[in-house]
C-alpha cells in the first residue's frame, strides 16, 4: 500500500519532551492508538537548521561546512527526497522557512515563505504558514505537503524552552496537527503525517548538540528519507546513509519489509564502494552479503509459516545491522582529516608566532644568509616530496599537482624557508634568549597597566586549552576589562597623591640639598635597591650611607616614576589627573557592568535574564522606542561639536533612517509608515549618508594642516558609529551608544593621563575593549548567535559578497570601532606632541603604526598557533562539533578581520 | 629629612612580637581554612558558607584588635590615654568605616560581575571578608589619618614593621580575591563553584601568605639594615 498524501509538519526545535508532554494532548492521545508511530530521532551535530533538513532529505551525513552555508543557501545538487518526488510527478505544496525554497527551487506548485531573519517574531511565522491550510485540505490537490514551523524554535531563541510562551505555542501546533489529522481522515485516500523536529532545544534556548538521554525507540534523524521514499515509492536518495524503519510500514507483511530493507542495503552498500577502498574486508558489507543470499533461500523455500515469521524477523535483523555497519563505516571515512595539511599550518602558525616574538626593529643583526635559506629550501622540498608520494599519508590540497596548487606549494615553501632561516640565525646566534629576556624585562618595567595587559593576554590564550573557558570566554574578558580599568584608577590616585607631595617636599628638599643623590624610586614590589646603579660611590660608609637613605628616601620624596633604564627621571609634562579623571573612569566601568547584562552569552549563565529579554518584550514597546531615541539623540550630542553644518545635516537624517529602519518591522513605534516592512530604502538612505558624509569630510580636510590624519581617521570613526547603529538589532542600539560614551571619555579623560604607556600597551587595552563589545553584544562562541539578519538589512536579494561583509561588521564592529579609536588616538597623540619638526612627528608616527601592527599580528599569532595544536588533539573528541570547530570559525574570521586592519594600517603607514 | 632615621625601625621587642604573633596567627588561620575546605560536615565552608565567613572575619579582627591594641606594639595608633567617649567615638567611626569598605567592596565584585540583585547577602558576605582582611588590620595599625593611609597604599611606601605587614597582606589578600574567581566558569557543577565561595577562600588565602610574606619581608630588611648602620 503506498501513501497518496504525505504531510510533513516540521516544527523547528521540538524537544522531544515537548512532543510526549501534555502540552500537546492530541499528540499524545493519538499515541496510545494504532496508526501512530513515535520515534525519538538521533540528531548529529552541527544542529543548525539547513544540514537538518538536509540529513532529512538526502539521508547523508552534513558536514560542518553546511552551517556557514546556513547563512547563504543554494539549491541542493545532491539526490534526495524532493527531487525524486518532484521527478515521479507529485504535487508538492510548501509554506515556512524559506530555506527549503533555497534548497529546492522549482520543486513546488504552490509555496510561501517566511524568513527566520526576525528572531523576535513568533507569532507571524507561524500565521503565515497556518492560514494556507483550510484551501490545501478542502481542496487536497497536492501529493506532498511540507509545513515548517519556525515560532518555537523563535521562542526558544527569545526566552528558552521554560517560557511561559512555549506552552500556548505547541497548544497550537497540537490543533494544527489535530486538524490536518481529521481532514484528511475524512477523505477517502491513504496518507501520512510526519511530526518532526529539525533539532532540539538546549535549556538555555539554543540549538542543542551533544546531550545524552536514553529513549525507548530511537531511531537516527537520517533514517526519514529512506522510509519516506520507500513509502511513497520513488527511489532512496543515492547518498542515503539511512535505515529503512520499518516499524512504521502498517499493512506490509514480513517478506515485504525484508524487500524494502534489502533495496536499502543495495543502496548503502553502493555508497560504500563508492567511499571506501577495500569495501570487500568491510564487516557490514559482508553480512549484508550474507544475508541477501540467505533471504533469497527464505523466499524460494516452502517451510512452515511460524518458522519462516521466526526466521523473517531474524534476516530483519541482520540487515537492518548490516546496513548500519556499512553506514558507520562510511561516515567515519568521509571525516578524514588532512593530517600533512594540519601539520604544515600548525608549523607554519608557529613559525610566524616565533618570528613575531623574536622581532626586535630595533636592533636586528645579521640574520639572513643564501646558504641557509638553499639548505633549508632543498631539505624542505625533499620532506614534501617524500610525504606527497608516500601512501600512508595523503593531503588533496598540498599534493594536488594543478597550476594554483603547485602555486600555493611553492609560495608556501619559499616563507616556510626564509621563516626557518630566521629561526636557526637567532637559535645559532643565541639571540632569542637575548630578545625574550629583554622583552621579559620591558614588560617588568612597564609598570602594573602594562603587565597586566600582557600577562592577562597570554592568560587568556592558556584559557582556550579549557572547553569551558572557550564557552565562557566573555567571562575572561569581562574580568580583565574591569581589572585593568581598577588598576587604571589606582594609577591615577598614586599620579595624584606623588604630585600633591612633590609640592610639599619641595622647599624641604633645597635645604638638604647636600644629601641630594641621583633621584631614584623606591618601590617595594621591584626590590630597587639591588637595581639602582649607584654612581660615585668610591668607599663603602658612603654606599651605606647612602643605601640607607635610598631606603628612607621614600618616605620623603618618592616623586617620580622612572620608566626608563638609565633611572634619569623626566619630570613630567603629561596633565596630572584629578578627581573627574577617576569619576570618569568609574564611569566607564559602569557601563561596562551595564553592557554585561544587557545579553546574557556563553553557556552556563545564558538563560540569566537580561536586559535585553526584557526590553523587548511587546508590552515595553514604548519603553525600548524612547530609549533608542535618546541614545541616538546622545550620539548626534557627542559628535555634533566637531561637525560643519552640512556634515550635520548629513549625519542626523543619517540617525534618523537608523531609527525608521528599525521602526520599520515593528520592533519600534513606527513614527512614518514605513517603505516595505524589512525598511531597505531607510537602510540604504543611512549607507547613502554615511558615504557623503566622508566624501564632504574629506573634500574639506584634505586642504588644511598638519593635524589632517587625525581629523580624518575622526569623521571615519564616526561614520562607522552610523553604520554600527544601523546593522544593530533595536536593543543592541543601546550597547553602540554606551560604546560611543566610553571612546569619549577614555579619549577625554583616560588617554591624557597614561600618556606614558607604550602604543603597545595601548594597542592591548582598545583590542581588549573590543574583544569585550563582541560579547557585549551578545555574540558567543557558539554558532547560533551570529545575527544572520543584519547581513540583509538594506538588502532586497541575496547578494553573498554584500552580506558577508555586513554579517563581518556586525558581529566584529566592536572591535573595528575601538581600533578605529586607536588610530584615532595615535594621530592625537603625535600631534599634541610639542615636537616642531614635522618630520620626525612622521616618523614617530610611522613607529608607532608599525608598533600597533606588530602587536595586533602577536594578538592573534599567539591564540591561534596554541588553538590550532588543541584542536588537532581534540578532533576526535565529543565537544568538536559544538565547542572546538565554532571557536576556531571564530579565531579564524577575528584573524581575517584584524588582518584588515592591519593591512590598512600599514598603508596608513606608506601614504605618511 | 628632619627626622631622624632611628625612630623609623621598630625596637628588636616589638621585632620579635610582631613576627611571633604573626606568623602563629596566620598560619593557624591557614590550618583552619585547609580544615574548612577539606572537611564536609562540621566547618565546611560549601555547606555553611555564611556562619563560617563570620568566624574567619571575627577571628581574623578579634587577632587585629587585640593585637594592636592591647599589646605593647609600637607603630600600633594606641588610644589607651583618651577618655571614654572620646574611645567610644573612635569605636563607632571605624565601625562605621568598616561598614562603608564592606559596601565598597560589594560594589566592586559586582563590578566585577556578581549578581546585581540576587545573592546579595553572598557578594556583602564577600565584601565584609575583604574588609576584614584589608582595611581591619591597617585601620588598627594606622587609625583614620589620612595621611598615612595615602603614603602606604596611595604612593606604597610603608615603615618597616607593623605598616609593611598590613600592606602585604592587603595586597595579597586583592590578588587572592582576584584569582578566587577563576574557578568560577568551569563546567564542574560542584557546590563550591558557586560564588562566592572561591573568592572568600582565595581572600583568606591570600591573607594568610601575604602576612606570611610581610613577615619575612620585615624580618629580612631589619637585619640587612641593622647590618648597614653598625658599619
Ligand atoms: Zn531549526
Ligand atoms: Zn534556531
Amino acid at each position: 500500500m503506498l501513501y497518496e498524501k504525505l504531510v510533513i509538519v516540521l516544527i523547528d526545535a521540538l524537544r522531544v519532551d515537548f512532543a510526549g508532554g501534555n502540552q500537546m494532548p492530541f499528540l499524545q492521545s493519538r499515541k496510545e492508538l494504532d496508526g501512530m508511530n513515535s520515534f525519538v530521532a538521533i540528531v548529529k551535530p552541527p544542529t543548525v537548521t539547513l544540514p537538518r533538513i538536509k540529513a532529512l532529505t538526502t539521508g547523508s551525513i552534513p558536514g560542518f561546512v553546511d552551517v556557514v552555508m546556513n547563512f547563504g543557501s543554494s539549491f541542493l545538487t545532491e539526490d534526495n527526497v524532493m527531487t525524486q518526488m518532484k521527478h515521479h510527478g507529485k504535487r508538492m505544496v510548501f509554506y515556512g522557512d524559506d530555506t527549503w525554497l533555497n534548497l529546492f527551487p522549482g520543486h513546488f506548485v504552490r509555496y510561501e515563505g517566511t524568513t527566520s531573519f526576525f528572531v523576535t517574531d513568533y507569532t507571524e511565522v507561524d500565521n503565515n504558514v497556518t492560514r494556507h491550510l483550510e484551501k490545501e485540505l478542502s481542496e487536497l490537490d497536492f501529493d506532498v505537503m511540507v509545513l515548517h514551523y519556525l515560532g518555537l524554535d523563535h521562542i526558544g531563541h527569545i526566552a528558552g524552552p521554560f517560557s511561559p510562551l512555549i506552552g500556548p505555542k505547541l497548544k497550537e501546533m497540537d490543533d494544527i496537527i489535530r486538524n490536518i489529522y481529521q481532514e484528511l481522515s475524512k477523505k477517502d485516500v491513504p496518507s501520512l503525517v510526519i511530526v518532526c523536529g529539525d533539532h532540539g532545544m538546549s535549556d538555555q534556548g539554543g540549538h542543542g548538540g551533544a546531550t545524552e538521554n536514553i529513549p525507548d525507540r530511537e531511531i537516527e534523524q537520517i533514517d526519514l528519507a529512506p522510509t519516506l521514499s520507500l513509502l511513497l515509492g520513488t527511489p532512496i536518495p543515492k547518498n542515503n546513509l539511512g535505515t529503512v524503519v520499518t516499524d512504521v510500514f502498517t499493512g506490509y507483511n514480513i517478506q515485504q519489509k525484508l524487500v524494502a530493507l534489502m533495496v536499502n542495503g543495495l543502496q548503502v552498500s553502493e555508497v560504500l564502494q563508492h567511499n571506501v577502498a577495500d569495501y570487500e574486508l568491510d564487516k557490514g558489507y559482508q553480512l549484508y552479503t550474507r544475508t541477501h543470499k540467505s533471504f533469497l533461500t527464505w523466499r524460494n523455500s516452502n517451510i512452515s509459516k511460524a518458522v519462516s515469521l521466526e526466521q523473517g524477523l531474524s534476516l530483519r535483523k541482520q540487515f537492518e545491522d548490516s546496513i548500519r555497519l556499512m553506514s558507520s563505516k562510511v561516515s567515519s571515512s568521509i571525516t578524514q582529516y588532512d593530517v600533512y595539511g594540519l601539520v604544515v599550518s600548525i608549523v607554519m602558525l608557529w613559525l610566524i608566532l616565533f618570528t613575531l616574538v623574536s622581532m626586535d626593529r630595533h636592533n636586528r643583526p645579521e640574520w639572513f644568509s643564501w646558504h641557509v635559506f638553499l639548505i633549508v629550501l632543498l631539505v624542505g622540498t625533499f620532506g614534501h616530496m617524500t610525504v606527497c608520494t608516500s601512501d600512508w599519508i595523503h593531503s588533496d590540497l598540498l599534493c594536488d599537482s594543478t597550476v594554483i596548487s603547485r602555486g600555493i606549494q611553492l609560495s608556501m615553501l619559499g616563507i616556510f624557508a626564509v621563516m626557518m632561516t630566521c629561526v636557526i640565525y637567532s637559535i645559532v646566534g643565541g639571540s632569542v634568549l637575548v630578545t625574550l629576556f629583554s622583552t621579559f624585562k620591558a614588560i617588568c618595567r612597564g609598570g602594573s597597566i602594562s603587565i597586566l595587559l600582557k600577562t592577562g593576554t597570554v592568560i587568556h590564550t592558556l584559557s582556550l586549552l579549557s572547553s569551558s573557558f572557550v564557552e565562557e570566554e566573555h567571562q575572561t574578558w569581562y574580568f580583565f576589562i574591569v581589572t585593568i580599568h581598577i588598576l587604571i584608577i589606582k594609577n591615577m590616585f598614586e599620579q595624584i597623591f606623588q604630585s600633591k607631595h612633590d609640592t610639599n617636599v619641595n622647599i624641604s628638599e633645597k635645604e638638604n640639598s647636600q644629601y641630594e643623590t641621583e633621584p631614584v624610586k623606591y618601590d617595594l614590589k621591584r626590590d630597587s635597591l639591588k637595581e639602582c646603579q649607584l654612581l660615585n660611590s668610591d668607599n663603602n660608609v658612603e654606599r651605606d650611607f647612602r643605601e640607607i637613605q635610598l631606603l628612607h628616601s621614600k618616605i620623603y620624596h618618592n616623586k617620580n616614576s622612572c620608566i626608563n633604564e638609565k633611572q634619569v627621571c623626566i619630570s613630567r609634562e603629561d596633565p596630572i589627573p584629578s578627581r573627574r579623571n577617576i569619576a570618569m573612569v568609574i564611569v566607564v566601568l559602569c557601563l561596562c557592568r551595564l553592557m554585561r547584562s544587557w545579553n546574557q552569552t556563553g553557556n552556563k549563565w545564558l538563560n540569566i535574564p537580561d536586559i535585553g529579554d526584557w526590553l523587548i518584550r511587546p508590552d515595553n514597546l514604548y519603553l525600548l522606542s524612547v530609549i533608542v531615541a535618546v541614545s541616538i539623540l546622545v550620539v548626534f550630542l557627542c559628535k555634533m561639536m566637531w561637525m560643519s553644518i552640512v556634515q550635520q545635516f548629513i549625519y542626523s537624517i543619517g540617525l534618523v533612517c537608523v531609527y525608521l529602519h528599525k521602526s520599520s518591522n515593528g520592533s519600534l513605534v513606527q513614527i512614518l509608515t514605513p517603505s516595505d516592512k524589512n525598511g531597505c530604502l531607510e537602510a540604504q538612505i543611512v549607507y547613502i549618508s554615511l558615504l557623503l558624509y566622508i566624501l564632504v569630510s574629506m573634500w574639506k580636510k584634505f586642504k588644511q594642516d598638519k593635524e589632517k590624519y587625525y581629523k580624518i581617521s575622526c569623521e571615519v570613526h564616526t561614520a562607522f558609529i552610523l553604520l554600527l547603529l544601523v546593522l544593530s538589532r533595536p536593543h543592541n542600539i543601546i550597547v553602540v551608544v554606551m560604546m560611543v560614551v566610553q571612546d569619549l571619555l577614555i579619549e577625554l579623560y583616560i588617554w591624557p593621563t597614561l600618556n606614558q604607556n607604550s602604543i603597545s600597551d595601548w594597542t592591548l587595552y582598545f583590542l581588549w575593549m573590543g574583544q569585550g563589545t563582541f560579547f557585549y553584544q551578545g555574540n558567543s562562541n557558539s554558532i547560533s548567535t551570529v545575527d544572520v539578519s543584519a547581513g540583509y538589512i538594506g538588502l532586497h536579494d541575496y547578494q553573498p559578497i554584500i552580506v558577508g561583509c555586513l554579517l563581518t561588521v556586525s558581529s566584529y564592529g566592536g572591535i573595528i570601532f575601538w581600533m578605529l579609536s586607536l588610530l584615532k588616538l595615535m594621530y592625537w597623540k603625535n600631534h599634541q606632541s610639542k615636537d616642531k619638526d614635522n618630520k620626525s612627528t612622521i616618523r614617530r608616527l610611522k613607529n608607532s603604526l608599525i608598533e600597533c601592527v606588530h602587536v595586533v599580528c602577536l594578538f592573534r599569532a599567539l591564540p591561534l598557533s596554541v588553538y590550532t595544536v588543541l584542536v588537532t588533539f581534540m578532533r576526535y573528541h565529543l565537544f568538536v562539533w559544538t565547542v572546538f570547530s565554532p571557536k576556531l570559525l571564530y579565531e579564524g574570521m577575528l584573524t581575517v578581520v584584524l588582518s584588515v586592519i592591519s593591512f590598512i594600517l600599514l598603508l596608513c603607514n606608506i601614504i605618511l | 629629612m628632619s627626622a631622624p632615621m632611628a625612630n623609623r625601625l621598630p625596637a628588636k621587642e616589638t621585632l620579635n612580637s610582631l613576627l611571633k604573633g604573626h606568623l602563629i596567627f596566620s598560619i593557624s588561620t591557614l590550618m583552619l581554612l585547609f580544615f574548612s575546605i577539606t572537611n564536609e560536615n562540621l566547618f565546611s565552608i560549601v555547606k555553611y558558607r555564611f556562619i563560617v565567613t563570620k568566624l574567619f572575619i571575627f577571628f581574623i579582627s578579634v587577632f587585629n584588635i587585640i593585637f594592636y591594641n592591647f599589646l605593647n606594639i609600637q607603630g600600633g595608633i594606641s588610644q589607651r590615654n583618651a577618655g571614654i567617649l572620646s574611645k567610644i567615638r573612635i569605636i563607632l567611626k571605624n565601625g562605621l568605616l568598616l561598614f562603608c569598605s564592606s559596601i565598597f567592596f560589594h560594589v566592586i565584585a559586582v563590578l566585577f560581575g556578581a549578581p546585581f540583585l540576587e545573592s546579595s547577602a553572598e557578594t556583602f558576605h564577600f565584601g565584609m571578608t575583604m574588609s576584614a582582611t584589608v582595611v581591619l588590620p591597617a585601620l588598627c595599625v594606622m587609625g583614620t589619618s589620612t595621611g598615612h593611609w595615602i603614603r602606604i597604599f596611595a604612593q606604597n611606601s610603608p615603615e618597616l614593621g607593623a605598616e609593611s605587614i598590613v600592606y602585604f597582606s592587603a595586597i595579597c589578600s586583592i590578588i587572592g580575591a582576584w584569582l578566587g574567581a577563576f574557578p568560577i566558569p568551569l563546567d564542574w557543577d560542584r557546590p563550591w563553584q558557586e560564588w562566592p565561595i572561591t573568592c572568600v577562600v582565595g581572600t583568606l588565602f591570600g591573607y594568610c601568605t601575604g602576612v606570611i610574606i610581610g613577615a619575612a619581608h620585615l624580618y629580612i630588611n631589619y637585619y640587612r639594615i641593622k647590618r648597614i648602620k653598625i658599619t
